[in-house]
Parts: structure tokens; C-alpha cells; sequence
């Protein structure tokens, strides 16, 4: 992904195929990051008894 | 019009038993209701007089020769308006479906009319059960007939305004993320979610494939426990539907509470910014539940981030594939709060979905083993009374992290229903949820709550109407 927050959201807009009007861009992109921000928590590493299927995160401290 | 609301769904079937009450009188009472209040209310976007006056005739010609179906027969009800029923418009409150009409029944109304239930409208919603109220639509947002300033929660939103002014006592709504037990909370009436896969959605405008449940809004939880008996069993062409027996949800009704384990979630209940009214009425709900013989356990529920990750995720990225195609090409047909909300899903890229589902399926087994130590679950539902319809959230992005769709995460049963009233007036409300497939000792202890409290004597009057 980029490093720019709003090419990070452009991006996604064109993948999508939609099309956001000038005037609601920026709540959008607002809504875009917050999401994103709520989100995060998908990334915590699993812990071996919940998901047997997973590959340690030896950078994350996940452990067997 | 009559300033009482129309009776109980046990109360008519018994008085229709009894040859006291009339459907075709019922009806009219109902129809009348409906007409007198709608302007204030916008509960109904369409009132099917004529239909329903017919069913009733019918129903009274059956029940007179001596062919009465059940404790349904004869009894008018609503339809949120994204179920089909045949020769009827479906329109889930969008420009997009005006112009669409029902071929057949939804699998739930088919059962209702089966039952002998007459409709006599189709209620208002969020468009297409998302988004949230809008006045950039083809017909206005329902309010709440407590205060019809104030919001009635969504988006089953005709569903709550019809049952709570007593136009109906029953009204059919959908949960995806609390959308029947939302308005049942704001409006003051009980709301049941059933256990995904309990309800068939066949027939219904779907929102989220994995998520969507249907099922009753009633005044009583007697009244739930009666719908979803009618409701409840497998469905072979919804492919959500779970093949499990429907046991008596009347049977054990009556049987108290005493010797059941409720699990107090308050940790989780002051996690999810309630309110401190809303609170000491969870409490109060929860020491009225020990008075009546149950043991008060305090559990904890896995963090509410985690379950709004899955829900949002598994949600907007479902809803995005349901309109992706509408979207693309025609997105001024939606409300803009619509559009926005349902575009996010768009946003979303396949490893996150994937990863919801992951964390959704680990969610569902800690939530089960709390089941281990409790027989029942005691949440909130909604962080405090309704908010002013004007004032509601309508931006893209909800920034209250929401309570019910916990639930949804995990497909267990839940149950809201009023536990007190705030200062304004407007009511409160408490959720009890139960094993999978457990509805009944859901509705066992709501029903020993619901008569040891006697919040349902209180209604709505034609002055908070406004009529």
C-alpha cells in the first residue's frame, strides 16, 4: 500500500469501481480510515489453542 | 378510533376462541389504528386494507365452521417491508424497488398466513435494512410513538413504531446487527433475534448472507414465544437454515426462573458507553432476576472491538457484493447515507474478510463456553433512551461502537425487552441470550422478568402520539 493516506484510499475507491462525489470525498476517506482503524485488531496474532492453523509470528511473540 | 391499543396476540387468539372477538372486527379495529395514526407515525408505507379485510372474512367463515387453524388465526400483523408477499410490492424502502412486485411469499409469511394471520401492511425500514433514517427517499422514516421527535432504532423501524402504538402485535423484523432488538429497545416492545438459521430468510431482501436473521417484534414475550412458534423450522431452499426440531416455546414459559445462572456481563455493558440510566436499570433487572430464585454470576465477554471488527468487516464486505452492481451504476438511486455506508464494503480487501471469519468462528466458541457456567446471558443493548430522530448518526462511518451485533457474530439467540423507562420518559431496555437453538429458556426467563417488572403495562398514548 502506499505510504500516502489518500492514495492508500484512492486506490481502494478505483479497485472498488465506485465513484465518490468532490464534496463527500473527504468524509469518506475519514470513514475509510476510521474503519480501517477499528479493523486493526484482525491483525493480533492468534494464539496456537484458538487456531491450531497458524503460522508463529516469530516478530509478534505468538507462541505454540 | 379506539384509544386502546389492539390486544396481545394470546389475549385475541383466546377471545377469538372463545367467540368473544371477531378477526373481521379486529381487523377493522387494527385498520382503523393504522390510518389514524400512520401520518404521525410513518410506520406503514402501505396499509393493505382491502387484502386484509378479505383474509378476515375468511378467517371468521373458518372459525365459525369450526376449521380454527391456531392461536394465530385471525389476527393482524405487519411485514417490514423487505419480505415478499404475493402480489404485494417489496420495495425495502428504496427508489432502486418501487416498482417491484412479490410473485410469491417469503417462507416466514407464508407460515403466518398459513397460521391464519392477517396483514395488513408493509412497514417502513431502513433502505434495504442498512443505512439508517433519510429523508432523501420515497417515503419518510418512521418515529417513535413515545416521543415522535425521537428516533425509533432500525432498522426494523415500522416494525417497532407498529407494535409499540398497538396497531399491531405483531411485526416482522430483521437482525443482521440489531435491527429487530434496536427498535424493540428504543420503542418499548420485545424483540426477538433468533439463533441464525432458526427463521428462514427466503423471501427476504437479504443485507448480509452470513449475518441476516428474521423474526417477531410483539408487545409480550409470551407473544414472541407464540410468533416464532409459527416461524421457527428448517427450510430447505434458504441455504442458511438449520435443520434442528422446534421444540414447545409455550411449554415451560410459565416455569420461573429459580435454580437458572444468569450471567451478568457488566464489564462488557460499561465498555460500550451506556449511559447511567440505562445501567441502573440493568442492575435492577438483574436483582429482580435473584429475587425470583436465580443465581446472579458475574462473566465476562470477550472485548466488544473484537466482535465490531468481525461484525463491520464480515458485514459491509457481504452488503458490497449484495449492491456492488447498483452501486456502479446507478448510485444516485440510494439515500446518501445509503450509498456511503454500503460503499465502505467496497474498501475492504478479501485477507480482512477472511480474517473476520477466523476471528468470528473463535468469538462463537468462547461465547459458547460461557454457556458452561450460565444458562442465560444479561447484557445491554442500547447505550440509553432513543435519541432525537434529527440528530441521529448519518455519516458514513458509525462512531458508536454498537452493542447488539455481538450477537450476530456468533448466531446465538437474543432477546430485548423493556427493563424501566428513562427520565424523558423514553424506554429502556435489556438483553438476555441464550445456547444456540435455546430460545425457549430465553423466553422463559424474559417472561418471569417480564411479569415480576410490569413495564408492558405501560403503552404509548394517543397524546405521545401526537394524534
Amino acid at each position: 500500500m502506499p505510504d500516502d493516506p489518500n492514495s492508500d484510499f484512492a486506490a481502494a475507491v478505483r479497485r472498488a469501481g465506485i465513484s465518490i462525489p468532490e464534496e463527500r470525498w473527504e468524509q469518506m476517506r475519514e470513514a475509510y480510515h476510521s474503519m480501517q482503524a477499528l479493523l486493526k485488531v484482525l491483525d493480533d496474532p492468534l494464539a496456537y489453542e484458538d487456531e491450531p492453523a497458524v503460522l508463529p509470528r516469530y516478530d509478534s511473540g505468538a507462541k505454540r | 378510533m379506539s384509544a386502546a391499543a389492539l390486544p396481545t396476540l394470546a389475549e385475541a387468539g383466546k377471545r377469538i376462541a372463545a367467540g368473544e372477538l371477531s378477526p373481521v372486527a379486529l381487523t377493522e379495529a387494527a385498520l382503523a389504528r393504522a390510518e389514524a395514526l400512520n401520518p404521525k407515525l410513518d410506520a406503514f408505507i402501505e396499509i393493505t386494507a382491502e387484502r386484509a379485510r378479505a383474509a378476515a372474512r375468511r378467517a371468521e367463515r373458518e372459525i365459525a365452521g369450526g376449521r380454527r387453524r391456531g392461536p394465530l388465526h385471525g389476527i393482524p400483523y405487519g411485514l417490514k417491508d423487505i419480505y415478499d408477499a404475493a402480489g404485494l410490492r417489496t420495495t425495502a424502502h428504496s427508489r432502486l424497488l418501487l416498482d417491484n412486485i412479490a410473485t410469491a411469499d417469503a417462507e416466514t409469511t407464508a407460515r403466518l398466513e398459513a397460521a391464519g394471520m392477517i396483514l395488513i401492511g408493509k412497514l417502513a425500514t431502513h433502505e434495504f435494512a442498512t443505512g439508517g433514517p433519510a429523508w432523501d427517499l420515497p417515503f419518510p422514516p418512521a418515529r417513535n410513538p413515545w416521543n415522535t421527535m425521537h428516533f425509533t432504532g432500525g432498522s426494523s423501524s415500522g416494525s417497532g413504531a407498529a407494535v409499540a402504538a398497538g396497531i399491531v402485535s405483531l411485526a416482522m423484523g430483521s437482525d443482521t446487527g440489531g435491527s429487530i432488538r434496536l427498535p424493540a429497545a428504543y420503542c418499548g416492545t420485545v424483540g426477538l433475534k433468533p439463533t441464525y438459521g432458526r427463521v428462514s430468510r427466503r423471501g427476504v431482501a437479504p443485507l448480509c448472507y452470513s449475518l441476516d436473521t428474521t423474526g417477531p417484534l410483539t408487545w409480550t414475550v409470551e407473544d414472541a414465544a407464540l410468533a416464532l412458534q409459527a416461524l421457527a423450522g428448517h427450510d430447505a431452499r434458504d441455504p442458511g437454515s438449520a435443520d434442528v426440531p422446534v421444540p414447545d416455546y409455550r411449554a415451560a414459559l410459565r416455569a420461573g426462573v429459580r435454580g437458572f445462572r444468569i450471567g451478568y456481563c457488566s464489564a462488557f455493558n460499561r465498555d460500550g458507553e451506556v449511559g447511567p440510566e440505562q445501567i441502573a436499570a440493568l442492575d435492577e433487572a438483574a436483582q429482580l432476576l435473584a429475587k425470583l430464585g436465580a443465581e446472579l454470576i458475574e462473566v465476562a465477554l470477550p472485548p466488544n472491538a473484537q466482535f465490531q471488527a468481525c461484525a463491520r468487516t464480515i458485514s459491509h464486505s457481504e452488503s458490497f457484493a449484495i449492491h456492488a452492481e447498483d452501486l456502479r451504476k446507478r448510485p444516485e438511486l440510494y439515500a446518501r447515507v445509503t450509498r456511503e455506508r454500503l460503499m465502505l464494503g467496497g474498501l475492504l480487501t478479501a485477507t480482512q474478510y477472511v480474517q473476520a471469519q477466523r476471528l468470528r468462528r473463535i468469538l462463537t466458541r468462547k461465547v459458547d463456553a460461557l454457556f458452561e457456567t450460565c444458562d442465560v446471558l444479561l447484557t445491554a443493548i442500547i447505550p440509553g433512551p432513543a435519541p432525537v430522530l434529527e440528530e441521529t448518526d448519518d455519516g458514513p462511518w458509525r462512531r458508536q461502537q454498537p452493542l447488539a451485533s455481538v450477537f450476530n457474530v456468533t448466531g446465538h439467540p437474543a432477546l430485548a425487552q423493556p427493563c424501566g423507562f428513562a427520565a424523558n420518559g423514553l424506554p429502556l431496555s435489556v438483553q438476555l441470550v441464550g445456547r444456540a437453538f435455546d430460545e425457549a429458556t430465553v423466553l422463559r426467563v424474559g417472561h418471569a422478568y417480564e411479569q415480576a417488572a410490569g413495564w408492558t403495562k405501560r403503552r404509548p398514548t394517543l397524546a405521545t402520539i401526537g394524534a
